[in-house]
């Protein structure tokens, strides 16, 4: 539970190239693993939370999400993943937000998952996920440059199960 | 000696294309050359040097030697700079190629692939997606959930069924249709093909289409068909969804090319007079959800474990009255149900004619919840009476969303709310409104009224709506303080910090104010949170946003 004081207090994040942001606490703790940190070193406001695996381009864009979504109410905890309802709805303004390369997507996934920002990383996986619906397999390589590796076996195996694509 | 023009397009290409000027811009030729004054030079006697012609030819080869290397360096020049262009975008381009979906770690990907896996292509996006590449098969094949959508239908083979439940293993969940119309079909041979797959199914469709030439054959005449063809037990099916398309023909409709269904055909309703006390059902212990397209269950209908009806009716002009006898019929019917999901979608005459509808009440003892979905009602007699006629005395929590109405003579009706009797339902104390106007996107957007004293018991009330919204209380403050504990704004298109101001303003005026804990402004696109907590104050304000 948060406190007035704690939504008046900066909080310093490193990343791994070494560069500095200050932030409020209540956009640093829409991640769960810097809220955790921020818990266990206590008051000392000085103290710097580093964050190894994540580049200064890619938080100053965590963060940019962060902000927007200061304010939004604590995610309820999921019971199972695999039983709750999967929407590939996204927000207009994440979806905007999102809107950027490949390579950018990936690292604000990866970075999503390491800092535990589970809406975050939904945004992401949505995104990615909207990409491969409804594509076929050539597509889905092309898409994301990935190596066709099976072998000829595997390549014949892979034909039959086609076949029960087209049974409905 | 023969002298040779070398056009130099290839470097005139490259310094182009590295934005260069390294060569002079002079027109260099060069003669075929076996350069052998560079071999003999030292053997050339002084005397013969005086030769004019020996000068000339060595003068010539030294300034066509002196051209070639100005050449060669502006080459160097201009390939080094484009190399450096191509490294670069190469390097980018690996970077970004090497750092994507297959840099991800394999929780994160089948994270993703569950979300890319659709519900009716289940099967066939999870064989997709393990056709890309090994990684991707081994996470697809070795992981249950993405085959444990299995549908089954009068076209599935069986080598394909058993295929996706050898993947999907226990956790495999059937999805059977049984689709009742032109098409023959063999109901014993599906049944001796596929029953011993029973253990699995989960969710039943059972659908008909039937025409005049069918004399009245229901839904619920194809279900004991079904129940006599073969008797089994469905120990995990939780959820059944019938539904019905009856036809008649149009009685002023000509036959020409090309016709279709719906030019042909009006909706008709026939009444269920199916007797299932004398059919021995199939075994159904875990039968919860009951879905009803266009039909609706007689009260002998066997299955008592049914606690969540949906039902979804086209009101037909002349057949409204049964319609809602029979859907009250059958829930009055059934003790078990505490959640009801009604879908009303108007009739063609509702907009002209209005008539007094007086339907009897039932009593819907163990109902809890109740949602109403009503769209193309240009008047709500039908919707109101409907409410009216159902008393649901444990009743706790109502919805009502209205779609608004579309038709081509449609005028605008101020939107109101439909509540149930506040005597009837004293426990109701959660009370959604949606109203969407949608002829009101060129006119201005009318204010939706709740009237406070409606709702007397609601303690948490949500409203959604095209325009803005008014509470209003007509009693006095003093009789009675009213339960309202938290009023939530959501996606209110047009709710600016005016009608929030007013809003606020009549909760005060109506005593409630001061008792209310939360006022919830979520994705209401004409505030920001300034304007909502300047409207409401921090004590009472929960801002959200998408």
């Amino acid at each position: 539970m948060s406190t007035t004081e704690d939504k008046t207090r900066k909080v310093k994040l490193v990343t791994s190239d070494n560069e500095e942001f200050e932030v409020d606490w209540e956009v640093a703790t829409r991640s769960v693993l810097i809220k955790h940190m921020l818990e266990d070193i206590g008051e000392s406001e000085e103290q710097a939370i580093p964050l190894p695996n994540v580049t200064a381009n890619v938080l100053k864009k965590v963060l940019e999400w962060c902000e927007h979504h200061r304010k939004d109410p604590e995610p309820a905890p999921e019971s199972s993943d695999d039983n709750r309802k999967r929407t590939l709805e996204i927000g207009d303004w994440d979806a905007k937000f999102i809107q950027v390369d490949q390579e950018m997507l990936f690292e604000i996934i990866l970075a999503a998952n390491y800092l535990d920002i589970k809406a975050l990383l939904d945004v992401g996986c949505k995104t990615v996920a909207n990409m491969i619906k409804g594509k076929q397999p050539e597509e889905i390589r092309k898409m994301f440059n990935i190596v066709n590796d099976f072998t000829p076996e595997e390549e014949a195996q892979i034909k039959k199960e086609n076949e029960w694509a087209e049974d409905r | 000696m023969r002298r040779t023009g070398v056009k130099l397009a290839l470097m005139r290409a490259l310094e182009m294309a590295s934005a260069g000027t390294y060569s002079e811009e002079e027109d260099y030729s060069f003669d075929l050359s076996d350069w052998c004054f560079a071999k003999t030079f030292e053997k050339l006697q002084p005397s013969s040097m005086n030769s004019s012609n020996l000068a000339s030819d060595l003068l010539s080869e030294w300034a066509q030697v002196e051209s070639m290397l100005k050449l060669s360096k502006a080459l160097v020049a201009s390939t080094s700079v484009l190399l450096n262009l191509y490294d670069r975008q190469l390097r980018c381009l690996s970077s970004k190629l090497s750092k994507g979906l297959t840099s991800l770690p394999d929780e994160l990907l089948v994270y993703i692939l569950r979300f890319a896996q659709g519900g009716e292509s289940a099967f066939k996006d999870a064989l997709s997606f393990s056709h890309v590449s090994r990684r991707f098969r081994r996470l697809t094949v070795g992981n249950r959930v993405f085959w444990s959508t299995v549908t089954l239908s009068r076209n599935s083979e069986k080598e394909r069924i058993d295929f996706q439940l050898s993947r999907g293993g226990k956790d495999a969940r059937i999805h059977v249709t049984f689709e009742f119309d032109e098409m023959y079909w063999n109901p014993e041979e599906f049944f001796d093909t596929f029953s011993e797959t029973a253990a699995h199914w989960q969710f039943l469709t059972i659908k008909g289409k039937f025409y005049e030439g069918d004399q009245g054959t229901t839904i619920f005449d194809k279900v004991l068909d079904l129940f006599e063809y073969r008797h089994i037990v469905l120990p995990q099916l939780q959820e059944m969804c019938l539904e019905e398309e009856q036809l008649q023909e149009r009685p002023d409709v000509e036959s020409y090319e090309d016709v279709s269904d719906e030019d042909i055909y009006e909706r008709c309703w026939y009444s269920c007079d199916t007797k299932f006390k004398s059919a021995r059902a199939w075994n159904l212990p875990n039968l919860r959800t009951l879905k009803c397209i266009q039909c609706a269950p007689s009260p002998s209908f066997p299955f008592n474990s049914i606690t969540t009806l949906d039902m979804t009716l086209h009101i037909l002009s002349d057949a409204y009255a049964n319609q809602i006898v029979e859907m009250k019929r059958f829930i009055a019917s059934s003790p078990s149900i505490t959640e009801i999901t009604l879908t009303l979608f108007g009739y063609a005459a509702s907009g002209r004619v209005e008539h007094d509808f007086d339907f009897k009440p039932v009593i819907c003892p163990n109902v809890t919840s109740f949602k109403i979905h009503v769209a193309h009602f240009e008047k709500f007699n039908l919707i109101i009476s409907t409410i009216n006629s159902l008393r649901m005395p444990k009743l706790r929590s109502f919805e009502i969303f209205d779609e608004g109405y579309s038709g081509w003579e449609s005028k605008h009706q101020k939107p109101f709310l439909i509540a149930p009797n506040p005597i009837d339902h004293r426990l109701l104390e959660s009370f959604t409104v949606n109203i969407r106007d949608t002829n009101g996107r060129d006119s201005k957007p009318q204010l939706l009224v709740i009237p406070l004293e409606a709702l007397p018991n609601v303690s948490s009330l949500c409203v959604t709506t095209s325009g803005g919204s008014v509470l209003r209380r007509s009693s006095s403050p003093s009789e009675g303080a009213s339960s309202l504990r938290e009023l939530q704004f959501k996606s209110c298109e047009k709710l600016d910090f005016k009608h929030l101001s007013c809003a606020v303003f009549y909760l005060k005026e109506a005593g409630v104010w001061e008792t209310l804990k939360h006022l919830v402004v979520q994705d209401c696109k004409l505030l920001d949170y300034e304007a909502a907590l300047k409207a409401v104050g921090i004590e009472r304000l929960r801002f959200l946003t998408d």
